[in-house]
């Protein structure tokens, strides 16, 4: 438990909120404000979303039998990306029953990243919880009226103009793509424009900058010294990553999707990330759709609170979490939210559980391996050996069979499992995925 | 290039010889372009509600804000795919689940990606008004179907195919262009966060200032 003391302390060092009233609102009037948007939302989307009105009508509810929290955790029903692509396919709506407006109130469609597979078309209007989400998070990280700020993001998000909150909060945007060949560009606009802040930087933009700084001699403290705050996305940051970074001087604040309902990013604490419970309504559930306890492991599940075109009721988003509901010490009451894995990432090894995080600490140990790129191929989520592609640097590599020989021994001590580790060049796996993910487990 | 007081709106980039240069676009050149690419697009006669497909990164911010601005207030409804090699799936899904009217800029790596995906663009284009940028026209010019049309980046300059032909549009209120020998000079004429004055790029072209069909403000570049 927290102590008040220790949250006025903290929060007189740390930066103060973009949004005070919404971001340190005490429990209860959180609840009260879900339940006054959840009654507003729920008849709409029932009307007008396909998807819902057929899920909701197999399972014999409707927004009359809705009238509390408690009635909407105990009775609507649940959806999942595969409900959507199945209503897509069977449908031919492309955008799977969720749309709950006209083409006419649509401006542009964005893309979920495609990590499950095929990319799926979310509908955007004018404004949606991400902008809000966003410029709570930047403003957290350093970002003020004046500044300017990297955006260093993709297109297919919602295209070009879904960024114009930024110059409506004051903020000047530098528009970069995310792709490690940008990086002398980002040094340039960096060098320029000095940005107080820097969003958002993956895995592979990280080893990009090392390579960079170790080939120009270009001091990291001296090029990020005007950054106050940078976003780290894409998958969980590495404790070697964590280390190099803070050495160039560089505070990273963690960042993930809301299961695709809004954003959700660590504050100065760095005690998890913060989900806003006024845009959208978390869950965290066991395999029978029954909510754990804060600190145990579950799967997060969200509700939409806040977007008008193509709201998620109940979305499993097959993220693994465990939540804390109780106030943070940087003041805010959000729920604080720390991303475990993939539910489709869980592997059995000789009956051990694996996951891609556990051995990511382990493979960027070693020099050769240090860009930590790796996939743990499974064919079948049982297995008798853990199959693990390692990406390695051939330029740092004496002997490759010696270093598949040192890591099938690490790996096999660590986690007292039959081990087969396949090499090959860093270059070669990053072909296999877009660069801000690559693909942690695969079926060949 | 010379100072200026018009503050800038948004950082994005432009190439000259193959390098990207830092670009500061103020939001009145910005909303200059849109009304420019909106009078460009109205000459199309596409029927609103319809989609429209940009394949473009973020750093091409200062041409394709403005040109998504103008397709949307057209009443084209959106979608980008990101002009990567690792995005031809997107591109793929995007025209096979949607109406597609318009498709712009496609450079060789969006064409590229979509082979890797094992799909033939030429087919995919067919039926639609796609904007290329040159080595894309070269590849899809003798394909039968598509209406295409050409796109060129002149540094900070776009210039673009309308169906009525007779060359590539410049906005002449924004820029002077100046064909000397085998480079062309451009020059900001208005107010803009970067002016530009006799930038020089390595590209020959031909004006042509013949007075347009349509109300379109001239000159066309050929190229």
């Amino acid at each position: 438990m927290v102590e008040a003391a220790e949250i006025k302390s903290f929060t007189l060092r740390a930066p103060d909120h973009f949004d005070p009233h919404a971001e340190t609102m005490p429990r209860h009037e959180i609840e009260a404000l879900q339940t006054r948007r959840l009654e507003e939302l729920l008849p709409r989307v029932y009307a007008h979303s396909a998807l819902i009105r057929r899920v909701w009508d197999a399972a014999g509810v409707s927004p009359e039998d809705i009238n509390s929290l408690a009635d909407f955790k105990a009775r609507v029903p649940f959806i999942d990306k595969d409900a959507i692509r199945a209503h897509r396919d069977r449908f031919g709506d492309p955008y799977g029953g969720i749309r709950i407006v006209d083409d006419s109130a649509v401006e542009t469609v964005g893309f979920t990243s495609g990590t499950t597979g095929d990319p799926t078309p979310v509908p955007n209007g004018i404004t949606n919880a991400v902008e809000v989400s966003h410029l709570r998070e930047l403003w957290h990280s350093g970002g003020r009226p004046g500044d300017y700020i990297v955006h260093m993001m993709f297109t297919f998000r919602g295209g070009q103009s879904r960024n114009n909150f930024y110059n409506a909060a004051g903020l000047t945007p530098i528009m970069i793509p995310h792709n490690p060949t940008e990086l002398p560009f980002l040094i340039q606009a960096l060098k320029t424009y000095r940005p107080s802040v820097l969003y958002m930087l993956s895995t592979p933009l990280l080893i990009a900058l090392e390579q960079y700084f170790e080939k120009t001699g270009d001091d990291p403290r001296e090029i990020f010294n005007s950054v106050k705050g940078a976003s780290f996305g894409g998958e969980p940051l590495s404790p070697r990553f964590a280390a190099l970074v803070k050495d160039w001087g560089l505070e990273l604040f963690e960042h993930s999707s809301l299961g695709d309902v809004s954003g959700m990013t660590e504050c100065s604490a760095h005690d998890g990330m913060h989900g806003w419970e006024d845009l959208a309504l978390v869950e965290c559930l066991d395999d029978a759709g029954h909510e754990v306890s804060d600190g145990e492991l579950g799967e997060l599940t969200v509700t939409s609170l806040a977007d008008p075109v193509a709201p998620l009721i109940r979305y499993r988003t097959e993220d693994l979490v465990r939540v804390n509901r109780a106030p943070c010490v940087c003041g805010r009451t959000h729920v604080r939210i720390w991303p475990v894995g993939r539910k489709g990432d869980r592997t059995t090894v000789q009956g051990k559980p694996v996951l891609p995080r556990d051995i990511q600490k382990l493979v960027e140990r070693h020099r050769e391996t240090r860009a930590s790129l790796f996939q743990i191929v499974r064919p079948k989520p049982e297995m008798e050996v853990l199959h693990v592609r390692a990406g390695y640097d051939p330029e740092a590599t004496a002997d490759a069979s010696e270093l598949a020989a040192r890591l099938t021994a690490e790996l096999g001590t660590a986690f007292e499992v039959s081990v087969r580790v396949e090499l090959v060049s860093n270059a070669e796996l990053l072909k296999l995925g877009p660069p801000q993910k690559i693909p942690r487990v695969t079926k060949q | 290039m010379n100072a200026t007081s018009t503050p800038a709106s948004y950082i994005a980039r432009y190439m000259l010889g193959g390098a990207p240069h830092l670009l500061p676009v103020g939001a009145r050149e910005c909303q200059r372009a849109e009304e420019f690419f909106a009078r460009v697009i109205r000459e199309e006669d596409v029927a609103r509600g319809r989609k429209a497909l940009i394949i473009a990164t973020l750093a091409e911010a200062a041409t394709m804000l403005p040109f998504e601005r103008a397709l949307i207030k057209m009443g084209l409804i959106v979608c980008n795919a990101e002009a990567s090699p690792y995005d031809g799936a997107r591109t793929e899904a995007t025209l096979r689940r949607f109406d597609v009217a318009v498709i712009a800029p496609v450079c060789g790596t969006a064409l590229d990606a979509i082979a890797v995906t094992g799909f033939d663009a030429a087919l995919l284009f067919r039926g639609k008004i796609v904007w290329a940028k040159p080595d894309v026209y070269a590849r899809l010019q003798n394909a039968p179907g598509i209406d295409l049309r050409r796109w060129l980046d002149l540094g900070p300059v776009t210039a673009l195919e309308t169906r009525h032909g007779g060359g590539l549009l410049v906005d002449g209120r924004e820029w002077r262009v100046e064909p000397e020998g085998n480079a062309t000079y451009v020059s900001s004429r208005l107010d803009r966060a970067m002016p530009f004055e006799r930038l020089r790029i390595p590209v020959a072209v031909k004006l042509n200032e013949h007075t347009y069909n349509a109300n379109l403000p001239g000159p066309r570049v050929i190229i």
